[in-house]
């Protein structure tokens, strides 16, 4: 039996192992893995009356095998392929993602086949009645009077030659949030848009331990939380909690709702959370409407826990681009929001953006 | 429950029912929105990065898979996070040994920037690995993925107060594992 100093002991020795567990960071799974899993998953075409449970599952479980063997063989490309043979291979691919996802929020979507790999999505075959008819190279070309119009404009021609356009073209990270429908969904939530345009949004954006943040499961959690959002919401209850000062918060419904959440409590003893709290472009971001209504929606929190976002967010390049002023308006461009729902026309639009750089 | 979790149940019941539906992006948002978890969870269960990748691949595989006959009634977090501990399991029975220091050390520690992370991964992910699997289990749902009692409980099938005794145990044992690793 324990005495009362012993247990006390024993209780602050298991306070700092439970410290010392939290320091351990997360891992992000390797990039092929998320391919790895796609390609080996039965194909659906919908569930038809009848069907018998597991009827597919030997088609399956031979893809899976297949697929343990591709993983193993990823493994090995990722460890051969060197960085500037990976880009160049995936150029093209990367060209058509970005257009269709990143740059344009209006990201090719559907039948239309819009993401990488055409009617097929990580080597799944979509379903039968997802698909429409295909754009083909023929159908759109530089001599499309959209793609012409857009390059007579100085600012697209100065922004597509620049070396932080490049640069950005040629992120990994861009190509994986490609297959990610919460991406596509956020880029077209217009909360977000608003958002993504502010200042203060892109200094959070830059900031290590805003990301770090984001990264942490707790914190995720607790953002899709109402009572959460309903205190950051709160002028005085932000300013009390950035400023560390409680007990102005003692009367807020929201944030007792908020005390009780597990999350909260992981998050409360997180260092990046705590350096975010006090970092002024949080603060501004917070204070901002939109941000909040971006907060309360499921694309976006998905998004911000998506790891190629992350990784976008953290690229010096994508920032410059996003905050550049030519990017910006070419965005808010009708004919390039209507190229951009098109693999191919974004695929011609991009091909054109290489000759110019060249 | 807590509303967030509701939310959280209600968005994986619709992306399991649009890619019963066959729509193939809700495949793909469901392992976006899950492997990192369950990744973090076999790696810490295994000391090492090619079986965490193994047993991650295999649980989404066996899931898809199984996925025509899963009850919406039951949540798909608690059962996923299930599959991916039982195959952790298997994984350890089938090396029909503990995990070599080696084996553990192979994390690569690239991306890491501040040196001490490093460092407390090490000395921690040792100590975790002489822990028996099972104690294992309940202190990576715990510390590493953030369950309660009650959810690390429907994962293994467990009252909660068997969890809150369990992981007790676990910790301590893990407190003396840390202390004689610093002697």
């Amino acid at each position: 039996m324990l005495t009362p100093e012993e247990r006390d002991l024993m209780e602050r020795e298991l306070d700092a192992v439970h410290a010392l567990l939290r320091g351990v960071p997360e891992r992000s799974p390797p990039p092929h893995l998320k391919r790895a899993i796609l390609d080996a998953l039965p194909l659906r075409t919908g569930r038809a009356p009848g069907v018998v449970a597991g009827h597919t599952s030997w088609l399956a479980r031979i893809r899976s095998s297949l697929s343990q063997f591709n993983l193993a063989a990823r493994r090995m490309e990722e460890g051969f392929m060197s960085k500037k043979a990976l880009i160049i291979g995936t150029t093209a691919v990367a060209f058509v993602a970005i257009i269709g996802g990143a740059i344009v929020g209006y990201p090719p979507t559907g039948g239309e086949g819009g993401t990488i790999g055409g009617d097929e999505i990580s080597g799944v075959q979509r379903a039968s009645r997802y698909r429409g008819r295909a754009m083909s190279a023929s159908d759109v070309t530089i001599a499309n009077p959209e793609i012409s119009v857009l390059f007579q404009n100085q600012d697209v021609l100065t922004l597509v030659k620049s070396e932080v356009f490049r640069e950005a073209m040629n992120n990994e990270a861009f190509r994986s949030l490609q297959s990610n429908e919460s991406f596509r969904a956020l880029m077209n939530n217009e909360a977000y848009r608003a958002m993504a345009s502010s200042e203060s949004y892109r200094a959070l954006m830059a900031n290590e331990s805003y990301r770090a943040l984001m990264s942490n499961e707790a914190y995720r959690s607790l953002e899709a939380n109402e009572s959460y959002r309903a205190l950051m919401s709160n002028e005085a209850s932000r300013a009390a909690m950035m400023s560390e000062s409680y007990r102005a918060l003692a009367n807020n419904d929201a944030y007792r709702a908020v005390q009780s959440n597990e999350a909260f409590r992981v998050v409360m003893a997180n260092d990046a959370f705590r350096a975010v709290m006090s970092n002024d472009a949080f603060r501004a971001v917070m204070a901002n409407d939109a941000f909040r209504a971006a907060m309360s929606n499921d694309a976006f929190r998905a998004v911000m826990a998506n790891d190629a976002f992350r990784a976008v967010m953290a690229n010096d390049a994508f920032r410059a681009v996003m905050s550049n002023e030519a990017f910006r308006s070419l965005q808010a461009s009708d004919a390039f929001r209507s190229l951009a729902r098109s693999a191919a026309a974004s695929e011609a639009f991009m091909s054109e953006a290489m000759r110019v750089q060249q | 429950m807590d509303e967030t979790l509701a939310a959280a149940d209600e968005w994986d019941r619709a992306l399991v029912q649009r890619y019963l539906d066959g729509d193939q992006h809700a495949a793909s948002d469901l392992v976006e929105r899950y492997q990192r978890r369950l990744f973090n969870v076999a790696l810490r269960m295994l000391g090492n990065q090619q079986d965490a990748e193994d047993v991650t691949q295999t649980v989404f595989g066996n899931a898809f898979v199984s996925l025509e006959s899963y009850d919406p009634n039951f949540r798909f977090f608690s059962w996923i996070y299930r599959m991916t501990v039982n195959e952790s399991l298997n994984a350890i029975k089938r090396r029909k040994q503990m995990v070599t220091l080696e084996d553990h050390l192979a994390i690569p520690t690239a991306g890491i920037a501040a040196d001490d992370a490093v460092e407390v991964e090490e000395h921690v992910g040792k100590a975790l690995m002489q822990l028996k699997p099972d104690d294992r289990a309940v202190v990576v749902m715990r510390h590493f993925s953030f369950l309660s009692h009650e959810e690390i409980g429907e994962v293994l099938g467990v009252p909660p107060r068997t969890v809150k005794s369990r992981l007790f145990t676990a910790c301590e044992r893990l407190r003396s594992l840390l202390i004689a690793q610093d002697s």
